[in-house]
């Protein structure tokens, strides 16, 4: 077996809170292999952004208490220091954020924004910084990329302006991209562009993409793997195929049937899952999602279950200690 | 003559034929010359729930907004069961402006954050309807149950309630004055996928069983596809199809509808789909393309589609299409 690029041991990200701390990653374990596009699909509060940024110490505070290992390439990503952490962002991890309006510098021209990136880490003339960055701005789909060079970030459209932070990212060539739901702001047609974009990056570069995203659809397309997360941790994860085709943990199964869908047969009630996640400090002993899960019964509260190879195929893991046969002990 | 085919609500015995809200050339021009609604000419039929769609800037809160006086048209008229609701002013607008309410999609930003729930709700039976306070309460409570808060919640402030329990607050509120027609507009964009299903089931529930029309606005065509029974496709301004839900969802008219839907990401098995993918980006609707507004984007276009604009024709009983070159073959005489 070949060692994993990235490799997150016992990832714990909590905030103190009025009220107490609330646990916002509550220990998860996930390799990344070298080249793969990885899904952290969840929904709002479910943890996926704070583990995504607890990997470049964009989370770090006086009321952030984070633990656990990132180890990239013998670097732990957690414990580095704040200045080693500043020649690994941009270089060796990248983020591509969802609103690259707020993300992107108002007064400085896009062009000079990837020079900068560029400057910051490479021993290269400004000329050469330039002249790469339009080729970036090329590279990611921008038209007549010198002259949008020149365009200030309000200037162009949102589309573009998430191109701009796709080159920004790739400007030093890191070997993870974090893209922290880089679609979700877009129209469904310049979705559809900027997810042809990543795929391609991924496939020219062999960039390690970790895509941080809510939406099932858009993970069916990209993703080579998939890892689910709910209430700060990881319930279910596999291959693309194994996570969204025979999904083995029940919050899985509910999320993905209460999608409404533009195609198979039309129903007139989406199923809802009731009730909503565990948001606040308070955490009950036992699965997050048995307070909402359809077959929950008292093994289910005692003990928080593992993930681990449980029902599904090699590879597939889950946290679920319900049997195989769940829906036959099911009470509706 | 437009008789939308069988619909989800007409199974239940109503036939929806009668034109509750029509729009008929409306325009809504803002300030700096950009022309949101470009001479709109549509139908919502009582009972039915139509969905809007399109993508941002097209137009459709817009035109959502113009049907209900929360922005003023520029030219055109709103016929409300057949009254031009454009002149209105004073009592009659008040009393009109009851039986026309809005559900927005933030919630949070909609709802005074100082204020009781119950207070929220019981507003507009307040201001609208002349009731009393008594009475007011008593229906505000009522609604809490019927959007499955409870009335207990009436007690509470907004800030103490998830995103999907705010949007429940909304629609209690919208419901209060007993509205006829309801413009909801992008109401489930916010929220999680789980949450969303339950807001759509009780919009669904609602409108079935308070016999209401609705607009229902949204770039979700998903969403739409669950929630309404004929779809209304706008590009720049432009209604560009009108169609029943199934027939839009299985053979669109238009290019740009095509192009919509092969967008959206699918939750199929398998290797990724071949799909058309719309090269560019929305024009500057302050200066549309001439001819067809969408030819630069289209993967059809030939020289008539740079020069004329297509009218929009009903090509089919409910179908009506804005292309020189429809996808569906024609069926008229």
């Amino acid at each position: 077996m070949t060692e994993p690029l990235l490799s997150i041991r016992g990832l714990r990200v909590e905030f103190d809170v009025p009220g107490g701390r609330l646990p916002a990653v509550g220990g998860v374990d996930l390799d990344l292999e070298a080249g793969e596009m990885v899904a952290i699909v969840g929904e709002s509060g479910s943890g996926k952004s704070a583990l995504a940024m607890s990997l470049v110490g964009l989370n770090r505070g006086p009321r952030a208490h984070i633990g656990g290992t990132a180890t990239l390439r013998g670097t732990d990503l957690i414990s580095a220091s704040e200045d080693r952490l500043r020649t690994v962002r941009g270089k060796d991890v990248a983020v591509v954020f969802q609103d690259a309006l707020a993300a992107l510098n108002p007064t400085q021209k896009v062009g000079a924004q990837i020079s900068e990136m560029l400057r910051a880490h490479q021993r290269i003339s400004r000329a050469a910084a330039q002249a790469r960055s339009v080729e970036l701005l090329r590279e990611v789909g921008i038209a007549n990329p010198e002259e949008r060079a020149k365009a200030y970030p309000h200037q162009l459209s949102g589309g573009m302006r998430q191109r701009v932070m796709i080159a920004i990212g790739l400007a030093n060539e890191p070997s993870v991209l974090i893209a922290d739901e880089p679609t979700t702001a877009l129209d469904v047609t310049i979705q559809a562009q900027v997810l042809r974009l990543l795929k391609r990056l991924q496939a020219d570069h062999g960039t390690t993409i970790v895509l941080i995203t809510h939406d099932l659809g858009v993970v069916a397309e990209v993703a080579d793997r998939v890892a689910v997360m709910y209430a700060g941790r990881i319930v279910e994860q596999g291959t693309r195929d194994q996570v969204l085709f025979a999904p083995q943990h029940p919050y899985t199964k509910a999320l993905l049937s209460s999608v409404p869908r533009i195609d198979g047969p039309a129903q007139e009630r989406l199923p809802a899952i009731a009730g909503s996640p565990l948001t606040g400090v308070d955490r009950p002993p036992g699965c997050a999602f048995a307070p909402r899960c359809a077959f929950a019964h008292d093994a289910c509260t005692s003990a928080v279950p593992a993930l681990t190879q449980r029902h599904g195929k090699p590879g597939q893991l889950d946290a679920c200690v319900l049997g195989p046969d769940r829906e036959e002990v099911a009470v509706p | 003559m437009t008789v939308p085919s069988r619909t989800r609500s007409g199974e239940g015995g109503r036939a929806m034929t009668v034109p509750l809200m029509k729009a008929e050339g409306l325009r809504v021009e803002f300030a700096n010359r950009v022309r949101a609604v470009r001479d709109v000419d549509l139908t919502v039929y009582e009972g039915e729930t139509l969905g809007l769609v399109g993508e941002s800037g097209c137009g459709k809160s817009s035109l959502g907004k113009a049907l209900l006086r929360l922005i003023e048209p520029t030219a055109g008229a709103v016929r409300y069961r057949g009254l031009d609701i454009t002149g209105l002013r004073g009592t009659l607008l008040r009393s009109t402006r009851a039986e026309l309410q809005m559900v927005f999609q933030d919630p949070f930003g909609s709802l005074n954050p100082r204020r009781k729930v119950a207070d929220i709700v019981a507003e507009p039976l307040l201001r609208v309807r002349g009731a009393d306070k008594a009475t007011a309460r008593r229906t505000a409570g009522e609604l809490l149950e019927l959007v499955g808060l409870g009335r207990e919640a009436g007690d509470r402030r907004p800030h103490e309630f998830s995103g999907g329990q705010r949007q429940r607050i909304g629609i209690a509120r919208a419901l209060a004055p007993s509205p006829r027609f309801i413009v909801a507009d992008e109401p489930v964009s916010a929220l999680d996928v789980s949450i969303q299903a339950q807001i759509i089931n009780l919009l669904a529930d609602l409108t079935r069983d308070r016999g209401l029309t609705m607009l229902f606005i949204s770039h979700d065509l998903g969403v739409v596809r669950h929630v309404a029974d004929r779809v209304a496709v706008m590009y720049l301004g432009q209604i560009i199809e009108i169609a029943p839900r199934d027939d839009f969802f299985a053979a669109p008219a238009h290019p740009y509808s095509e192009a919509l839907l092969s967008s959206v990401p699918r939750l199929d098995p398998g290797p990724a789909r071949e799909r058309i993918v719309v090269d560019g980006e929305l024009p500057d609707p302050a200066a549309p393309p001439p001819g067809c507004s969408y030819h630069p984007r289209c993967r059809i276009a030939v020289d008539k589609c740079r020069t004329v604009e297509p009218p929009l024709v009903e090509f089919r009983p409910g179908r009506s299409v804005r292309c020189h070159l429809p996808l569906v073959p024609l069926e008229n005489a």
